[in-house]
């Protein structure tokens, strides 16, 4: 509960505008969309996407399941043409250069190693392809495969390797080559979550290494805030928000995007008062609450009030400290190690997720037991308001997101 | 007690498979003109036979000539038409692979017939070349069939990664999925020659002055079963174990190198 204040507005604006004009990298990005369209007969997969991605960036694709990430990726790596648009590489449009000929990588899903050769032969397949002399690829792979711990495996065939060492073959594959971009598609899927986890820091070691661009595409948000730079969050073929983990976490750019990174909870109700960055909200069946008031919220709006749970503050007294309190009860308590979840049902049966931090010291953190009645509050700054019609089917890109979801 | 009733069931089904095909091999060694028991005595005359057999001599060499010219034209043939008919989509694609399989259930007397006719039409004198033609028609399907198995699990995402990496198509080809299914295509190749050199129907129709093997075994056993056909065929037999037991090595190969995996859409 000590994170800083989520809503940085003044680093939000800079951030986003950086890589337009590249101020982040200082040279030319290394894959640039600009207004880049893609449709499969009647239906629009990507509509008028701008996306810049800096040189040695770890960037994510991140959002459902059809939001278009994939799609993005297979542009980039020329699997896919685009409808409309332009697409640079390097700062030359590669759209009439087909996939065999970009300087782009993939390490996919299924990972595909070549089931017939040898896990050398596989990580030679690049540069034989390039004509690289036998002797000079051989000690390039070798080399590869010791830097994704994976000496000694070089004669083994793929079938008689794991899951873990699979992908890092496929990743030696592609990283051999020096591609100027490595396209990843969602390439822990296949792992189980302590391998994933471990891939996860072994893939942002393997990338600070190289220096290699990395545009890695991810429906899992937790793997994006782990290893990202920077995350574009997508949905419905359009880009949400792009920004920094911090910045998509503390301070998402619209509903759509809190909504879909982390746990949040969603109140909505009538703007009661606006005062001095401080609005009161009445939460329908439930009293007032307190939220930050940004630009566009008049008195008598509908909106949404959304709250992390780890914001919220639980006590068995009411409290006059934030100005209001709801009361409810404790439903359940569901202890998680370092981390307790509460849920609390309000009086008009909305159920309110609250995360409890576990002190080991014990400080401050009263005993509660279910079915007890409590109070909950939060600090104004923690409660996003955002207009109550948005969902995150119905929101814009953040350039064209209504003047209620952005900071001020 | 059960055991044994299955045991001896096994054992009766093995021997009506195999039996005739024993009885055939034990025959090509007996020292007498009539194939029949008692066995009496030992010999390898038969098999000497044959060696002086200049008519056979011809017979084989047509159809070894034409099974080789048939396993190259069907194989080659059966794997181009297995692409299409697996991966593209295109109307009448169903009827396609239909009319691709039919010639398989056609009775070869009935092709035979519309051979000849219709070389008689176009007025293709009948040869050797009209022979490899029939053959390469009903020997077809097969190839197209066993390729087509190999395609559908055929992990394309296999092909990307090649081209990803530089491969253009064609060396995609090469490098990536021909390998991958070369133990279909050689499978395929196999199974033409067989049914190539066995064919007798169509061949009989088409076939003009060139006499193939099974037509001269044919012509022997009008004057009554002679012992030198039993050595044929069991010289035959011996051909065919050998080439099936390279076939199932080969597809036992291919198998452990390549784990099946679905494409992802």
């Amino acid at each position: 509960m000590t994170a800083a204040p989520p809503d940085n507005a003044a680093t939000l604006e800079p951030r986003q505008a950086a890589p337009r004009d590249t101020a982040r990298t200082g040279d030319r990005p290394a894959v640039e969309l600009r207004g880049v369209t893609k449709r499969f007969g009647t239906t629009t997969a990507l509509d008028s996407i701008d996306l810049a991605i800096g040189k040695g960036e770890f960037f994510s694709l991140l959002g459902p399941s059809g939001c278009g990430k994939t799609t993005t990726l297979n542009l980039i790596g020329g699997f896919e043409s685009t409808s409309s648009g332009t697409l640079l590489i390097d700062g030359k449009p590669v759209q009439d250069i087909p996939a065999h000929a970009r300087p782009v990588n993939t390490v996919f899903q299924s990972y595909a190693l070549f089931p017939h050769m040898s896990v050398a032969d596989n990580v030679e397949f690049g540069l034989r392809m390039k004509k690289v002399p036998k002797a000079e690829r051989r000690r390039a792979a070798l080399e590869m495969l010791k830097m994704v711990s994976l000496a000694g495996f070089e004669e083994r065939r793929p079938s008689q390797l794991s899951g873990g060492q699979r992908q890092r073959v496929a990743l030696a594959r592609a990283l051999v080559n020096q591609p100027a971009v490595l396209l990843l598609d969602e390439p822990l899927g296949a792992l189980d979550l302590k391998l994933r986890k471990q891939m996860q820091l072994e893939l942002t070691r393997l990338q600070r290494q190289v220096g290699i661009t990395f545009v890695y595409v991810t429906h899992d948000q937790e793997e994006a805030l782990a290893m990202s730079d920077r995350i574009a969050v997508m949905d419905h073929g359009r880009i949400l928000q792009i920004g920094t983990p911090a910045e998509i976490y503390g301070a998402p750019a619209n509903r759509g995007v809190m909504e879909f990174i982390g746990s949040v909870n969603t109140f909505e109700g009538r703007v009661e008062s606006v005062a001095g960055g401080r609005a009161t909200v009445a939460i329908d069946g439930a009293g007032p609450v307190a939220a930050q008031a940004d630009v566009g919220a008049a008195v008598g709006d509908r909106v949404a009030v959304l709250v992390r749970p780890e914001r919220i503050r639980m006590s068995a007294t009411p409290t006059a400290a934030s100005g209001f309190s709801l009361a409810g009860t404790l439903e359940k308590i569901a202890p998680l190690g370092f981390v307790t979840h509460c849920t609390v049902q309000l009086p008009n049966g909305i159920e309110v997720l609250v995360f409890r931090l576990n002190n080991p010291d014990g400080s401050g953190s009263e005993i509660f037991a279910e079915g007890q009645r409590v109070f909950l509050w939060w600090d104004h700054t923690d409660g996003r308001m955002f207009p109550a019609n948005t969902r995150i089917d119905s929101t814009g890109t953040p350039q064209v997101a209504s003047p209620l979801g952005r900071p001020t | 007690m059960g055991r044994r009733i299955l045991l001896t069931y096994g054992v009766l089904g093995f021997a009506f498979l195999y039996l005739p095909i024993a009885f055939l091999v034990l025959f090509s060694f007996n020292d007498y003109i009539i194939p029949s028991l008692p066995f009496r005595g030992f010999t390898l005359k038969w098999y000497r036979e044959l060696g002086y057999d200049f008519v056979l001599h011809e017979a084989l060499y047509n159809s070894l000539f034409i099974a080789a010219c048939t396993t190259v034209v069907s194989t080659v043939l059966g794997t181009l038409a297995a692409f299409p008919l697996v991966r593209c989509t295109f109307r009448f694609k169903q009827t396609g692979q239909l009319l691709v399989i039919l010639p398989m259930i056609i009775p070869h007397f009935l092709m035979g017939v519309a051979l000849l006719l219709f070389f008689a039409f176009v007025k293709l004198p009948l040869s050797r070349m009209t022979i490899i033609l029939g053959h390469v028609v009903f020997t077809l399907p097969f190839a197209v069939l066993i390729v087509s198995t190999r395609l559908y699990g055929f992990d394309r995402t296999l092909e990307r990664a090649a081209g990803d990496l530089g491969a253009s198509p064609l060396r995609t080809f090469w490098h990536v999925t021909l390998p991958l299914i070369l133990p279909g295509v050689v499978g395929a190749a196999l199974l033409v020659f067989t049914l190539s050199m066995d064919e007798f129907l169509i061949t009989y129709f088409v076939s003009g002055q060139k006499g193939t093997l099974t037509m001269y075994i044919w012509s022997l056993l009008k004057d009554g079963i002679a012992p030198r056909v039993n050595a044929l065929a069991s010289v035959l037999l011996g051909g065919s174990f050998v080439l099936l037991l390279i076939g199932a090595w080969v597809l036992d190969r291919g198998r452990s190198g390549a784990p099946k995996r679905t494409a992802v859409p």
